[in-house]
């Protein structure tokens, strides 16, 4: 069963020490018991939870803008609507985190258009327990969401690699591309660039120690025009040039997860993408005999040896 | 207060106004009046009733129970009868404040921990009305400009996250986390509750529930082993009170018991039966522990 709790029973809070304790009408003197936070804001904690049996550790990367935030909590998002097809909801040890992070793209915003906050400059933690609904196989999924920034920072600095320690253990790697970034021709060589010059950083440093899987994701793949050839034949160049850097199984999709928070379109490739999650060994490697195609928006570009 | 282990300590929970104190005054009555066929019967009154006598008084005056938000929990003892065998159950009527800032505010207090620990079911309650759901911007873009385009002034001013405005099935998976983590009995059998089933329309228990509160709903599916769960759609006051007519009609009910009703999670009615949920949870234990 999901635990919720991070705290032991004996962990008391008294009205002394509780700094949001209101002044309530009680009968008796009062005395408390902390609940589980509902976030996981320490690396220790995700460490030890990263532990547990059953669980696949994702790191969620890319450059600034690239969707990241978006991506995962379009995700949450679809188990809060229920419509997910192949999985269900098991529980979370991050259910505030989940909906801080989804407010904003929410009616209940009262925003006149979806926003979604940006993670600030580190990570972020957040769990998820889910099932999958013909196995009936539940697996923990803790998700480490690396600002584009760090990854901007390791770039510059290898030292800075000191501080994104927790994806030594990532077993699954969502690496986003912005297809805005693709679409400009002016633009989409520097964004090369940073990929070759990113993804060499987290070998060089020892950050993907556990030859992790990897999705390369074509994010805002609608902004992309399918027939161009420059572009079709630059996004093969990303895709090999990711398959010589990580070394490890991959897989390609192209997507646009801001239409995650649209739950009455079906999103095939996050169902696939969940589905990934649940078993991780199973094998797909990035086949470069393909011909270069880039398939039609929300297709699943699934490459197997 | 200490709490025995005990195999019929029954957590009664639910957010303010979810209906636990009105389904315990209704079903009191209904097990000692006889009025109508119910399967647990009252076996004898306890030393101390002044609670259940008010909550009892409270039903049947069509008015709320008064209730110290944040004190202490009332606890409801009842000796009953199930197919001749006796139980004494222990309802520990949790006030909805205190469900509420274990969400917002992350704690509750020791005794209610206690309670947790020693429960062999849980009766979670949840009200129709006024129902949260997490609706995006995204899924209602179309619905949302018209709105603006045929009223301009509809703009509001952005608001900012609050815990206690997330939908009631978050809150709900929330709590139940928590109590999975305490309570020492397994399998936890859980009756989902929803109250005021006379407001819903064209809809089952089981369907309302998958599509009102679906992360709920989902929890509840993937832990139905070490949390076996059933819902059920009850009217323990047969009617809104608000409505001075509805009112009217539900005091001229000439058998009291029968403005109660209840549904099974497929729809199909009970009659007047408020023991069935504790029914199942006892048949569950007896199953399983």
């Amino acid at each position: 069963m999901t635990n919720g709790a991070d705290s032991n029973s004996s962990d008391l809070l008294t009205p002394d020490n509780a700094e949001e304790l209101e002044e309530t009408a009680s009968d008796r003197p009062d005395e408390f018991v902390r609940l589980s936070p509902g976030k996981i804001s320490d690396v220790a904690s995700a460490r030890l939870e990263s532990q547990r049996s059953l669980c696949t550790v994702i790191a969620i990367l890319g450059e600034q803008e690239s969707g990241k935030t978006t991506f995962l909590s379009g995700l949450y998002q679809r188990f809060a609507k229920g419509v997910t097809k192949t999985t269900l909801f098991a529980g979370s040890k991050t259910l505030v985190s989940f909906e801080e992070l989804c407010h904003s793209a929410r009616l209940a915003s009262q925003n006149p258009e979806h926003q979604m906050q940006r993670t600030r400059l580190g990570f972020e933690i957040y769990h998820l327990d889910v099932m999958e609904r013909a196995s009936g196989q539940r697996r923990n999924l803790l998700f480490i969401d690396v600002s584009g920034e760090s990854l901007a920072e390791l770039r510059d600095r290898a030292s800075y690699s000191e501080k994104l320690t927790v994806l030594e253990r990532a077993d699954h790697i969502i690496y986003l591309i912005d297809g805005c970034e693709v679409a400009a021709s002016e633009r989409r060589h520097n964004l090369l660039e940073k990929v070759r010059v990113g993804i060499s950083r987290l070998r060089e440093c020892g950050l993907l120690i556990g030859q992790p899987r990897i999705t390369l994701v074509l994010n805002k793949s609608d902004m992309v025009v399918a027939d161009d050839e420059h572009t079709t034949r630059f996004i093969e160049r990303i895709k090999a040039e990711a398959a010589r850097f990580f070394q490890t199984p991959m897989t390609f999709v192209a997507m646009n997860s801001l239409e995650l928070f649209n739950c009455q379109v079906p999103a095939p490739e996050a169902e696939q993408i969940l589905e990934d999650f649940l078993h991780p060994n199973f094998p797909i490697q990035l086949d470069l005999t393909e011909p270069p195609a880039l398939r039609p928006s929300h297709s699943i570009d699934r490459f197997r040896r | 207060m200490t709490v025995q282990s005990d195999r019929t300590t029954i957590v009664a929970a639910g957010l303010p106004n979810s209906g636990k104190t009105t389904y315990l005054g209704a079903l009191a009555y209904l097990v000692g009046a006889g009025e109508v066929e119910t399967a647990m019967t009252l076996a004898g009154y306890q030393p101390n009733e002044v609670y259940l006598n008010l909550v009892k008084e409270s039903w049947l005056s069509f008015t709320p129970v008064a209730h110290n938000p944040r004190g202490s929990p009332e606890i409801v003892k009842l000796s009953l009868n199930l197919a001749g065998v006796p139980y004494q159950l222990i309802f520990p009527d949790i006030a909805g404040e205190v469900v509420e800032d274990a969400w917002t505010k992350r704690r509750w207090q020791s005794d209610f921990d206690e309670i947790v620990s020693a429960s062999a079911g849980i009766l979670l309650f949840i009200t129709p009305k006024g129902i949260r759901t997490a609706e995006t911007i995204a899924s209602n873009r179309p619905l949302l400009d018209i709105v603006r385009r045929s009223v301009p002034s509809a703009q509001t001013e952005p608001a900012t996250f609050d815990l206690a405005t997330v939908p009631e099935d978050v809150r709900m998976v929330g709590i139940i986390q928590e109590i999975a983590a305490r309570a020492t009995m397994r399998p936890l059998p859980l009756a989902l509750i929803v109250s005021a089933w006379d407001l819903v329309i064209n809809r089952t228990p089981k369907s309302w529930v998958r599509e009102k509160l679906p992360l709920l709903d989902q929890y509840l599916t993937a832990h139905r082993r070490e949390m076996p769960s059933v819902y059920f759609g009850i009217s323990a006051i047969g009617g809104d009170l608000d409505d001075p007519e509805q009112k009217t009609r539900l005091e001229q009910v000439p058998i009291t018991s029968e403005r109660v009703s209840i549904v099974d999670e497929s729809g199909i009615s009970l009659n007047h039966d408020l023991s069935a949920p504790i029914v199942w949870l006892l048949t569950k234990q007896s199953e399983l522990g």
